[in-house]
């Protein structure tokens, strides 16, 4: 077996390798056999025909269509181990180039290769945005207004009211032809007051105050002009009477930020522990948020500095994996991939170019440069946070309504182990990535000495196996 | 009464003649119904330019068999005479042996 290799542009590489006459010959005379047991030559049991009948009845053609087929299967690792290659995703055959001597060539795809660049110098400021007391007391107050009890009252509309009004609006002087209606006549109703701080008063902003003073049965037009910039195009500077027949009004009557409110939410006891409660819930939200941010720009930095070759092969993978994500999400929406590239109007081929296509570069990086950065940090997983983590997710699990534990089988608990295990592996590597770009000294991390063998138990062998998969 | 050249009908290539002519040196052909050893033995050395040491013949007999779509009805299919011929070890016939 003679073999050369032929590097591409890539991250390919072309193999061509000869073959030996005699181990063609072995081959061809499995092949014969194997088209006699698949066919039927009569005067013959399958199988049991000899290599010259089957050549007069096939023809040489066929046969060496067969061996060339079976040599490949058995051939091609070792033809891998002697060009001496570790290819990133299944190869093929280019071109069989003579066939006496065998002579093929292959094209394989490399695993990809990752330099990491100078990582350890790269630096960024870790801020977490703090949490505070407006963002706090804003929370409190809407849970105060969701919790807030409504009381049917005989007066005119106050600031702070629940007011519940028969709503129309149609165009002032509508075009020719034009449908004049812009909200068809319907029940609506409005916390006066309480939309004008988020900015999501509708139809129009201010519109609520316009209700003040109105009392039960009360009519009301009202003329508004929309803004030039108005986020619906079609509304865009035109002008619209909305006519109110204001139903009823109730007073909404807030409880008191105190203790008592605390405890009728039952995980409470003081309002102090409410207050601190949300305070911890908002800052973990908006520390997720800039992690999120963070981690982006970091490994855009780190990208910078490391060079990453990946086959084109890899990079379809990933391709196919966000889109189907994007299917299954859809598909939880009732939608086909072809109708939600109609309803954003694209066609398939831009949707893949400008928005799968990037986002898959992004993700391969992002992956392929944690990986590495796990193998150049010498990332380990103790077997304690291993099944601390696994029989975590496992008990997470079973407590979601619709849980079936008749469903769990192996390969759902392996599943779910890997996750857990891969997930643990992430958060670890991007700790130590936060540290680093920090500046803060470097800690040898006191599970790194530990072997990573795991006692088998029931859940320690699969997180075993999960975690050789995830180190991969 | 035939002629060496039409005594001969075809060779019969089965998984026993194959193994009748690759030890035994025994090649197997159907041959007309009128032919006897000693026709056998002239054609076929006339005609493979081989030495025939023995001749072996057997009617084989017509078998009832049933028609493949109509099951029904019962069919025969033809009987053949069948010569089994010896030839000297040195000697081969191609024919029973792939392309030639």
């Amino acid at each position: 077996m003679k073999i050369e290799t032929q590097p591409r542009e890539d991250h390919q590489v072309k193999i061509v390798a000869e073959f030996d006459a005699e181990i063609m010959e072995g081959f061809k005379r499995r092949a014969a056999r194997k088209i006699s047991q698949e066919t039927k030559i009569p005067g013959f049991r399958p199988g049991k025909a000899p290599y010259d009948i089957v050549r007069r009845m096939y023809g040489d053609d066929a046969i060496e269509k067969q061996a060339v087929e079976l040599l490949i299967d058995e051939q091609y690792g070792k033809i891998l181990d002697a060009a001496e290659i570790k290819p990133g995703a299944p190869g093929s055959l280019e071109e069989i180039i003579s066939t006496d001597p065998l002579k093929l060539s292959f094209i394989v795809p490399l695993a990809p290769e990752v330099t990491l660049g100078d990582y350890q110098s790269v630096r960024k400021p870790y801020e977490a945005p703090a949490v505070s007391d407006d963002q706090v007391s804003e929370y409190l107050r809407r849970m105060q207004t969701s919790y807030a009890t409504a009381e049917p009252v005989e007066r005119a509309a106050e600031k702070g009211d629940l007011v519940y009004y028969m709503l129309s609006g149609r165009l002032a002087n509508p075009a020719e032809g034009e449908d004049a209606e812009v909200i068809k006549d319907g029940p609506a109703q409005t916390v006066i007051g309480e939309d004008t701080v988020s900015d999501k008063d509708w139809p129009f902003a201010g519109f609520s105050e316009q209700l003040i003073g109105m009392a039960a049965n009360d009519e009301k037009e009202i003329t508004h002009t929309y803004a030039e910039d108005d986020s619906d195009e079609k509304l865009r500077g035109r002008e619209v009477i909305f006519r109110i027949i204001v139903q009823s009004i109730k007073a909404l009557h807030l409880p008191e930020l105190d203790d008592e409110f605390a405890q009728s939410l039952g995980e409470f006891t003081t309002f102090a522990e409410l207050k601190d409660s949300v305070a911890a819930q908002l800052g973990e939200n908006g520390r997720q948020e800039y992690d999120q941010k963070f981690f982006d720009e970091l490994f855009e930095l780190i990208a910078a500095g490391a060079t990453i070759k990946y086959p084109p092969q890899v990079l379809n993978e990933e391709k196919e994996h966000i889109l189907e994500h994007l299917k299954e999400d859809l598909s939880r929406n009732n939608l086909d991939l072809e109708t939600y590239l109609k309803l954003i109007n694209t066609t398939s081929e831009t949707f893949m170019a400008e928005q799968v296509a990037p986002a898959a570069v992004k993700r391969l990086t992002r992956s392929l440069l944690m990986e590495e950065l796990g193998k150049a940090e010498k990332i380990q997983l103790a077997d304690a946070d291993v099944n601390a983590a696994v029989n975590g997710s496992l008990r997470q699990l079973s407590t979601q309504p619709g849980f079936d534990p008749k469903k769990v089988n192996d390969r759902v608990v392996n599943a779910i182990a890997m996750d857990a295990v891969s997930r643990l592996y992430n958060q670890r590597i991007l700790s130590r990535l936060k540290s680093i770009a920090t500046g803060e000294p470097e800690s040898t991390p006191e599970v790194a000495a530990e072997t990573p063998e795991i006692e088998v138990t029931a859940a320690g062998g699969e997180a075993e196996a999960a975690e050789k998969e995830a180190a991969e | 009464m035939s002629t060496i050249y039409d005594v001969l009908r075809r060779p019969l290539v089965t998984e026993k003649s194959n193994f009748q002519a690759n030890r035994l040196h025994q090649y197997v052909f159907e041959v007309a119904v009128d032919a006897n050893r000693t026709l056998i033995k002239d054609a076929v050395e006339t005609l493979f330019d081989v030495t025939v040491l023995r001749v072996n013949v057997i009617n084989v007999t017509p078998k009832r068999t049933r028609r493949a779509r109509s099951r029904r009805l019962a069919i025969r299919n033809a009987g053949y005479k069948k010569a089994i011929v010896t030839l000297a070890p040195e000697d081969r016939i191609a024919i029973f042996e792939g392309v030639e």
